[in-house]
């Protein structure tokens, strides 16, 4: 029951992202509420559930995109495994931290997906990209995992919370 | 020990796993012209019509925030005017650029008449997932006869070009995507350049702009005659600021599109002859 509840998660998260989330736009750059469910389920559950579901999520967006299978992958597998350890560190109650581990899991996906592009020989410039991209989203994703963590936790903690 | 080696074998396990998926991600790199991959053809085909609706609804949406927003200054009939207005500028540019093309082609008496070739209109039904590309789904593809490097505008200038197609549906390379690549003209001086699309909130770049023409902010960037995907004299861009750059022949000026990728609902595909 919890893994289809996740699966249709990361499922209306990713139509989400490919059609209305272009609309909430800022400064270019749209939250990345896949990665923010993954940081979630991470540090609600553990680093090693954490991990899977980045791989699942990442995969089914590489997928659905249509190409570079793995790239999302990757980066959120690291996401989902760094906010699973720091959830064995924090308080998991607290909404700031939760938005802060999702902040910082957030910075270092993007910066490991600047690393793979660089790696496929797609070279982007280093500050325009931080500056652009890269900072916006981690402060996008920071701010939305605080407006998300309360839905989060009243609505799917007593199903999915790690026991 | 065995813990150790326990290590070791996970180690091991962790490097193959990390070289199987690099190997993948290389294999798997989308390249200009293939056809997309079976699944994300299922995909696109059977998610266009959801996708269609939800755009459609996020549109109402926005656009009945925008106006509680405004005061109410912000309505249909002021967005409506406000996309007549660039057409119309639309409209002027591509006229003017055809009389000076008219003069400089009459003058060589080497004159050849383009006509506008057939086309169809698309929805958009979806968009990239990451931030780091600029792409868009269309619900037309194979069967509508769309072909790769198919151009595809809006109303008030051009939008990208078609990159991959399915059965149903295509990929659109936006002009902001950092692998595309336009070659454009600065209308008002006619100083030739490559347009490369930038990270950048709505913003392009424009190459190997040669520093012997003055080139001020507001000036319209057109298609040049020297691309060979994209027609000439379709806007592009206007210029937001200019880099000179210390010493060189060239300098580079950055551009916000005039057609506003992030809100674009319906294209036209220009479809080969």
């Amino acid at each position: 029951m919890q893994t289809f509840i996740l699966l249709w998660l990361v499922g209306f998260s990713l139509l989400l992202q490919t059609t209305v989330l272009t609309y909430l736009r800022v400064a270019g750059v749209r939250p990345d509420l896949l990665l923010i469910l993954v940081a979630f389920i991470g540090f609600w559950r553990g680093p090693r559930e954490g991990g899977l579901w980045g791989v699942v999520a990442g995969l089914l967006c590489d997928l659905v995109a249509g190409g570079f299978v793995g790239l999302n992958a990757l980066t959120k597998l690291l996401a989902g495994y760094l906010a699973g350890q720091a959830g064995v560190f924090f308080y998991r109650e607290s909404s700031l931290t939760c938005a802060l581990v999702t902040g910082t899991v957030t910075l270092v996906a993007e910066l490991a997906t600047y690393l793979l592009l660089l790696f496929l020989g797609i070279w982007l410039p280093l500050k325009n990209t931080l500056l652009y991209l890269i900072l916006p989203v981690t402060a996008y994703n920071t701010v939305a995992a605080v407006v998300l963590f309360y839905p989060w936790q009243r609505l799917l903690s007593r199903r999915l919370r790690a026991r | 020990m065995p813990g150790r080696w326990r290590q070791v074998k996970k180690g091991l396990a962790a490097f193959l796993l990390l070289s199987l998926a690099l190997a993948l991600l290389r294999l798997t790199a989308p390249r200009e012209g293939q056809s997309i991959i079976p699944f994300s053809s299922w995909v696109w085909d059977g998610a266009a019509p959801v996708g269609a609706g939800l755009n459609l609804g996020a549109e109402k949406m926005a656009e009945g925030m925008a106006f509680l927003f405004s005061g109410g200054r912000e309505n249909a009939t002021v967005r409506e005017l406000r996309a007549r207005v660039a057409e119309l500028e639309a409209e002027v540019a591509r006229l003017r650029e055809q009389a000076a093309e008219n003069t400089r082609l009459k003058a060589l008496l080497d004159y050849k008449e383009t006509h506008p070739g057939p086309s169809l209109v698309a929805e958009v039904v979806g968009r990239n997932p990451n931030n780091w590309f600029g792409t868009l789904t269309i619900n037309r593809g194979k069967v509508d006869g769309v072909t790769p490097d198919a151009v595809v505008v809006a109303p008030a200038g051009l939008v990208g070009r078609v990159w991959r197609v399915s059965a149903h549906t295509s990929e659109v390379l936006l002009i902001t995507d950092p692998r595309s690549a336009v070659g454009a003209v600065v209308y008002e001086t006619q100083v030739p350049g490559i347009v490369r699309g930038m990270l950048a909130p709505g913003e392009m770049r424009m190459d190997y702009v040669v520093k012997d023409e003055p080139v001020k902010q507001g000036m319209l960037v057109l298609t040049s005659s020297l691309s060979g995907i994209f027609p000439p004299g379709i806007p592009v861009g206007k210029v937001v600021r200019v880099e000179e750059g210390e010493g060189g022949l060239f300098r580079t000026i950055y551009l916000k599109p005039v057609v506003d990728l992030n809100r674009v609902q319906e294209v036209l595909v220009l479809l080969k002859k």
